[in-house]
Parts: C-alpha cells; sequence; structure tokens
C-alpha cells in the first residue's frame, strides 16, 4: 500500500527537532525527509567554517534565520596560530546578505570580524535582532556604531573576549532613542569610556534588559544610576570595582545590589578594592554565576564572600582562593557544577600562593554535582587524580594545566599515566580533557581504551612515540576534535588512522614530527580532508621531505581547499584522479556538525 | 631508521597496530639509553622540543622525547611559546597584570629582585632619570645589602606591561619607565644583552 504522508505534518514534527544531529539523522532517512528538513531548518551551527562555503550552505538551507559559526582553531587562544591565519566572516556575510534577509542572530567565534562586515549585517538584515562576537577581531566601535544606529530590533550585543580597536566610546551613543528592545549588552572586553548619560539612558529605556556587562571605564561610584534603572537585572558585570572609601559610596553601591532581587550572575570586578566587597553581600544568596578572574581578592575575603553564596553553580576564580578558599567552597556551595581556577602568575616558576592539587581534592569531595573543571597548579599527583576520579565520575569537562611541562607526580616522581587514566576510566561522560605534566604513551593506551565518549582533547609535551597518538586515533570513538602541541607524534599514527581524521572536524599539530611528505601523502589520499601546512620558515620544499613541519591543521571539508591563506600557510595537492581503494566511513554531515 | 611513508589500512585488529614492532623496541630503546645517560650525571645534549624541526634531527629517523627536568634556578620557568595556556589576549594580559599590578599606577614603584638574593627590593621611577641613573643605584642598593661576588656579571630583564620578560636597553627611558612592571637581575651566564658589572666599592 502505498500512501503518503502529508508534508506539512512532517514539517510540523520535524520543527520540535532542535538538535542538529536529529535533524542530520532525519535528513538521511529518504530524499522527501531531506528535502523538508531543509526547507525547515532555521538554525545553522558551523563548527569549522572552511568545513563548507557559502554557496553551499546556503543552496541547501534555504530559510536560515540564525547562523553560528566558529574559526580559528582553539589554539589561536594561546598565540599558537600566527597572524593572518584566516576565519574571516566576509565572505558569508556577503553571501547571506544576498540570501537571507531575514537573519536574525549571528554568533562567531575565534573569526576575523571587519567594520565593512558589521557595516553590512547592520543594513542587511532588517530583523537583526542578536550578535555575538566571541574572541573575534579585526574591527572597531566604528563597526559597532553601524550596528547600533541602523539595527531597529536589535536584542543581544555581546563582544565577549573580543580584541576591539577602540577608537571612542561615542559608538554607544549611536543608538537611537527610541531603541527599548535591548536585553543583552556585554561590552566588558573595551577598553575607552562610553558617554556614561547615553548608557544610562539606554539602560533606563531597556525594560526587558537581562545582561549588563560594563567594561572597566565605567566606575564604581556610577553603579547605583545603572542598576537604579535595571532592577530587573539577572546577570550584571560591573566596571573597575574601586573608588576612594567613602561611607556615601559604600551605602549607595550597596543599596544599588540590593535593589537587584534578580541577580544571579555577577562579573567583572577589576582593580578590587576589599572594602567594597560587602557593599555585594546582599546579591550573594541568589547568586548562581561568579566571574572574579579579573579580581585581586584574597583567600580570606573570598572565603567569606563565597560561604554568602549557597546557591552557587559556577565560579571562575583565580588562584588566590588558596587551597583554603576551595576547602570553604566545598563546604558551603553544595550546588557547585563548574569550576574555573586561573594563575595570578602564570609566569613565575615558584608558587605565589598555596594552591596546590588538595584544593581541587576538597571540592571534588564536596561538591556532588562537580562535573566541570578547569585548574591550573603548580604540583600534581596520581593518588590525587585518582580520588577526584573516583569522587566524581560524573565529570564531563577536566582540564588540567600544571604550570611547569612535564612535571611529574611530585609525590613519586612517576609520570601521571594513572592518574589521568584514572579519570578516562572512571567519568565514562567525560566529552572533554586537557592534559599537563609528565606524560608517556600508557596514558594514551587509557585514553584510547577507556574515553569512548571523549569529544574534544588536549595534549602538550607528553607521549614517547607514534603509538600514544595512534592509541587516540584508533580507540576514541567520538573524538571530533584533537590538538597537540610538542609531542613526538609523527607520520605512522597519522597515517595508520588516515580515514580517522575524516570522521573529526580537525586536528592540530604543532612542534610534533610529521613530516612534510607524509601531509603530502595524507592530502593524496584522503581528498575529503584540507591539510595545511603552516610554516614561517618558508616553502616546505625547501627542506627535504622527511624534515618535520612547524604546525599541521587538517579538518575535513566539502567546500575544498581554501584560497585566502597567507603566504606561509599551503594546502596539501589533492591528486584528482586517484581515488584507489580508499573509503572513508560513512556519510559525513558536513553543516550541523562540522 | 627510515621513516616508511606508507599507508596502511586502519587495522585494529592487528595487535601491533600497523606499527613495525621493531621500530618501537628502537624507540624505547633510545629513550632508555638517553634516560641512563643523564642519570650518571654525564651532560648529554638534551633534544629540547623545540629543536625538532632542524634537519639534523630528522636524519636520526626518530623523536626523543625531553627527558624531564626540574626547573632551572634561575627563576624563570622554562618558557614555551603559548604556555601555559591562559588566554594571551591582550585583555586578559591586562587582567593578569591587574591581579599581581596595577596597570594604571599611582606610584612609579616597581619590584627588583636580584637572583640568588631572597629578598627584593622597591624602588621609584620617579627619582631616576636615564638607565645610568636606574642601574648605578640598584648596582648600590644591592652592593651594600647584600653579599655580591665583585665583578659578577647581571642580565637585566623588566616585566613590560603586557606580562612578557624582556632585556632592559631597548626602549628609549620614557617608553621603559611607562612599559616596566618590575625588575629582574639574573646571573649572566650567557653574554648577552645589558651586563652590570658589580664591584664592591
Amino acid at each position: 500500500m502505498a500512501y503518503s504522508f502529508p508534508e506539512e505534518v512532517l514539517e510540523l514534527v520535524l520543527s520540535f527537532l532542535r538538535s542538529d544531529r536529529d535533524r542530520n539523522a532525519v535528513s538521511l532517512v529518504c530524499w522527501s525527509w531531506y528535502e523538508i528538513e531543509r526547507w525547515c531548518r532555521h538554525r545553522l551551527f558551523i563548527g569549522n567554517c572552511y568545513a563548507v562555503s557559502p554557496e553551499i550552505v546556503i543552496r541547501r538551507f534555504p530559510e536560515v534565520r540564525a547562523v553560528e559559526m566558529k574559526g580559528k582553531p582553539h589554539f589561536a587562544d594561546f598565540n599558537l596560530v600566527p597572524e593572518g591565519w584566516g576565519g574571516y566572516v566576509q565572505p558569508w556575510i556577503r553571501a547571506m546578505a544576498a540570501s537571507y534577509p531575514s537573519l536574525e542572530e549571528i554568533r562567531l567565534k575565534r573569526m576575523v570580524v571587519t567594520d565593512e562586515s558589521l557595516d553590512l549585517i547592520a543594513r542587511s538584515f532588517k530583523y537583526f535582532k542578536v550578535l555575538v562576537l566571541s574572541s573575534c577581531e579585526g574591527f572597531t566601535t566604528d563597526g559597532l556604531a553601524s550596528i547600533a544606529a541602523n539595527c531597529r530590533n536589535l536584542r543581544e550585543i555581546d563582544l565577549r573576549e573580543s580584541e576591539v580597536e577602540d577608537l571612542s566610546g561615542h559608538w554607544l551613543s549611536h543608538f537611537p532613542d527610541n531603541c527599548t528592545s535591548l536585553v543583552s549588552l556585554n561590552m566588558s572586553c573595551l577598553g575607552s569610556e562610553v558617554s556614561f548619560p547615553a548608557l544610562e539612558r539606554l539602560v533606563g529605556r531597556c525594560p526587558s534588559l537581562r545582561t549588563l556587562q560594563l567594561n572597566r571605564a565605567v566606575p564604581l561610584e556610577k553603579l547605583p544610576n545603572l542598576l537604579h534603572r535595571a532592577p530587573q537585572l539577572v546577570e550584571f558585570g560591573t566596571g573597575a570595582y574601586s573608588a576612594e572609601i567613602r561611607p556615601d559610596i559604600y551605602s549607595n553601591v550597596a543599596e544599588a545590589f540590593s535593589v537587584c532581587k534578580q541577580l544571579r550572575g555577577l562579573s567583572g570586578f577589576w582593580d578590587v578594592v576589599p572594602a567594597y566587597i560587602p557593599a555585594m553581600y546582599s546579591a550573594c544568596a541568589g547568586i548562581t554565576s561568579l566571574d572574579l578572574i579579573y579580581a585581586a581578592i584574597q583567600s580570606p575575603d573570598l572565603v567569606k564572600l563565597i560561604s554568602l553564596c549557597p546557591r552557587l553553580q559556577c565560579l571562575w576564580v583565580l588562584d588566590y582562593i588558596e587551597d583554603a578558599g576551595l576547602e570553604a567552597l566545598a563546604a558551603s556551595c553544595k550546588d557547585l557544577q563548574e569550576l574555573r581556577v586561573f594563575p595570578s602568575d602564570p609566569f613565575e616558576a615558584e608558587a605565589n600562593v598555596a594552591l596546590t592539587e588538595q584544593g581541587l581534592v576538597s571540592v571534588s569531595e564536596g561538591c556532588p554535582k562537580l562535573q566541570s573543571v578547569l585548574y591550573f597548579c603548580r604540583q600534581m599527583s596520581n593518588a590525587a587524580l585518582i580520588t577526584i576520579a573516583r569522587n566524581r565520575p560524573e565529570m564531563v569537562r577536566f582540564r588540567l594545566c600544571i604550570i611547569e611541562p612535564q612535571a611529574p607526580d611530585y609525590l613519586t616522581l612517576e609520570p601521571l599515566d594513572t592518574g589521568f587514566g584514572a579519570i578516562v576510566e572512571n567519568c565514562k561522560q567525560l566529552r572533554r580533557l586537557s592534559m599537563s605534566g609528565l606524560l608517556t604513551d600508557r596514558v594514551f593506551e587509557y585514553i584510547g581504551k577507556h574515553a569512548k565518549k571523549l569529544e574534544m582533547l588536549s595534549i602538550a609535551f607528553a607521549g614517547d612515540s607514534d603509538m600514544g597518538l595512534d592509541h587516540v586515533l584508533s580507540g576514541c570513538d567520538s573524538l571530533r576534535k584533537l590538538e597537540i602541541r610538542d609531542c613526538p607524534f609523527g607520520d605512522k599514527a597519522l597515517l595508520a588512522n588516515a580515514a580517522k581524521l575524516e570522521t573529526m572536524r580537525s586536528l592540530w599539530m604543532s612542534s610534533c614530527l610529521v613530516s612534510y611528505g607524509a601531509c603530502k601523502l595524507l592530502a593524496q589520499k584522503m581528498p575529503r580532508l584540507n591539510v595545511e601546512v603552516i610554516d614561517e620558515r618558508g616553502h616546505p620544499n625547501s627542506r627535504p621531505e622527511t624534515c618535520p613541519v612547524e604546525k599541521l591543521y587538517i579538518y575535513r571539508t566539502v567546500a575544498g581547499r581554501r584560497v585566502d591563506m597567507p603566504d606561509f600557510i599551503w594546502t596539501m595537492d589533492k591528486d584528482a584522479g586517484n581515488p584507489e581503494a580508499f573509503v572513508s566511513n560513512g556519510a559525513v554531515e558536513m553543516v550541523g556538525d562540522a | 631508521m627510515e621513516l616508511e611513508l606508507g599507508l596502511a589500512l586502519p587495522n585494529h585488529s592487528a595487535n601491533n597496530n600497523g606499527f613495525e614492532t621493531e621500530n618501537h623496541k628502537e624507540y624505547r630503546q633510545k629513550r632508555v639509553f638517553l634516560e641512563d645517560h643523564s642519570a650518571t650525571g654525564v651532560e648529554g645534549t638534551t633534544l629540547s622540543l623545540l629543536s625538532w624541526s632542524g634537519v639534523a634531527e630528522m636524519e636520526d629517523g626518530v623523536g626523543r622525547p625531553p627527558k624531564y627536568r626540574k626547573p632551572h634556578d634561575d627563576g624563570g620557568p622554562r618558557r614555551f611559546e603559548g604556555w601555559p595556556p591562559t588566554d594571551s589576549s591582550p585583555r586578559r594580559r591586562r587582567s593578569h597584570l591587574t591581579a599581581t599590578e596595577q596597570v594604571v599606577r599611582k606610584s612609579m614603584h616597581v619590584k627588583v629582585k636580584m637572583e640568588g638574593v631572597a629578598i627584593g627590593r622597591k624602588v621609584d621611577l620617579r627619582d631616576f632619570d636615564s638607565y645610568h641613573d636606574l642601574t648605578s643605584t640598584l648596582m648600590d642598593m644591592f652592593a651594600k645589602y647584600s653579599k655580591i661576588e665583585s665583578g659578577e656579571e647581571y642580565t637585566l630583564l623588566y616585566l613590560d606591561k603586557e606580562g612578557d620578560w624582556m632585556l632592559v636597553g631597548d626602549l628609549d627611558w620614557e617608553e621603559f619607565v611607562e612599559s616596566v612592571r618590575r625588575v629582574k637581575m639574573l646571573k649572566n651566564d650567557n653574554k648577552m644583552g645589558f651586563r652590570l658589572l658589580l664591584s664592591k666599592n
């Protein structure tokens, strides 16, 4: 019996699918499902802007309203990706301006965004609502002025961590007087002072404003003006948290905080003057998220503060918190899910603070919901890692940075293989892992054997041989992103696991042992990968084929080689007429899980 | 050992995972050799990861991981680009500096530490108007209060406002004053940069 299922019904059903994975799966069922799905996908996620081209995307998905895209490899955050690498958004904006007139949301991470792009966005998308630029660069405050002036319905402008050339603070004044739609404003990365009256007026006329993150230039004394105009704020980032110690300023600030009964998240706190910390105490009972990474608050003050935040779920803090502070955290904050401890003095070999592995162990013992950790410290032991792993088997993200490369277990002087091995063996839901310290091939054996849900792995100064890399590539079934620096991994493991690379978003290797010859071979055998050699010493042809390349970035793509590379990056040639017996695994969805 | 650039189909059922077990043994042997060497205290050439990109190393065909070494006693950790992996954007740098030092300084006091001397000093940069002025004062200060070998040479470094340790002497005095956050004096084993000759006059 042949029957046709009404398309409209199917479309309605599919509209309930939010996850890209589900939508990708659905679109593989049959052609008609593919067609229906592509017409009703309104939100796009492109994890690697070079995995697909604007033309391909637009051809397949004609009705897009929100785009999220990422550019540079993660290691760009640590200066390992040279200037000029790429990640330009302009070709995308141009293409989308022509084809997606109803586009409302653009979220970009680690991309190069120019004023021209911002201007084009501002003028092309009548209904534009959300702009999130995370760790982006290439634009100035002029571009922001254009967005402010032209986007009538702007709801969100979030510049988190971006590098903006700050020409002046006047961009904020470009918001028209009738703009009342703002829900979220994050300008914390900007340097110069914005016109305070303009900011006051903007905040005052946007009744739905829920997130306001100021930049450092906004003085503490002015905080009450803003908070009184926005008592409905849920997330607030202060400017510089310092002022002359005066009772009137103090009481104004304290009173302003008490007026904001919905506050759940706090950040900012540059230049903290300890005397003013208690002024925010009234907000603490409701706080679920606290970002203190700019705040040089010493441990005793931190302990007091944290003990007032029993509902804390997410804490980002400097290592001034010390072991004592983390113990207090473990005692007070039973809802804690995410902890990030950053180093206050990362370039000093000797500890300037009393923060050791013990702090993390305490938190792992005391916080039953802990699932996400980023921890910088100067000593670690296998015993501590094993304890942490046993305490928190539901850990999802575990990133540990021991500051000295290849530091061994400080108690036994052994490698930290068994410690990290315990992490991957106990934490079966682990999706992200960054390792450090002295590590041999053995740890990779453990990872390959146990880390079946691992999606992202970061490795530095670790391993003995290609076996290490082979364990990871052959064992980690869910691996999507692998980034490696300064490890003795070379050609063998890479070539033996070439097919694996097509199942991943990307692989980054720098200061390893992969030879130019191997890169060429890999590219020839795997035409759906872009094998990009980054080498600032000049063309690899000028050195022997066996010579290792400086840096290597390999990613799957349906867009072919990119054409916007600087002169120190080469895409290895794919041998067009040489498919041979190479079969890659399964259909690969480029968009949605790129 | 020749590096074979053959392309094996992924064959996970093989117990050597597509590798030559021979080569792997060779790897292990070479590593053990290195370890034994340093155990006897012989100053062998430790191949640092940073020199892997040279052609010479590749003639061996083997990459050797660096043997673990204890941190140097020269007051600084080994430096690798992009390590530790804290966000290195200027904004974050500013934030890290403010954690230890005010970027917007109300005074011009900077800490000065000399290698081998436990207690540091503090100087007010407004008291000086040239490098010569600064260095002769520093020499006097440390010679007076610490046991310094006369004839010792020191290299003068400073921490700039972006969080990098730099050699003193490249900038104009005014630019230096604007940028400097801390000063460090290291014993001069290699002849580089700005040298101070300390004498006990």
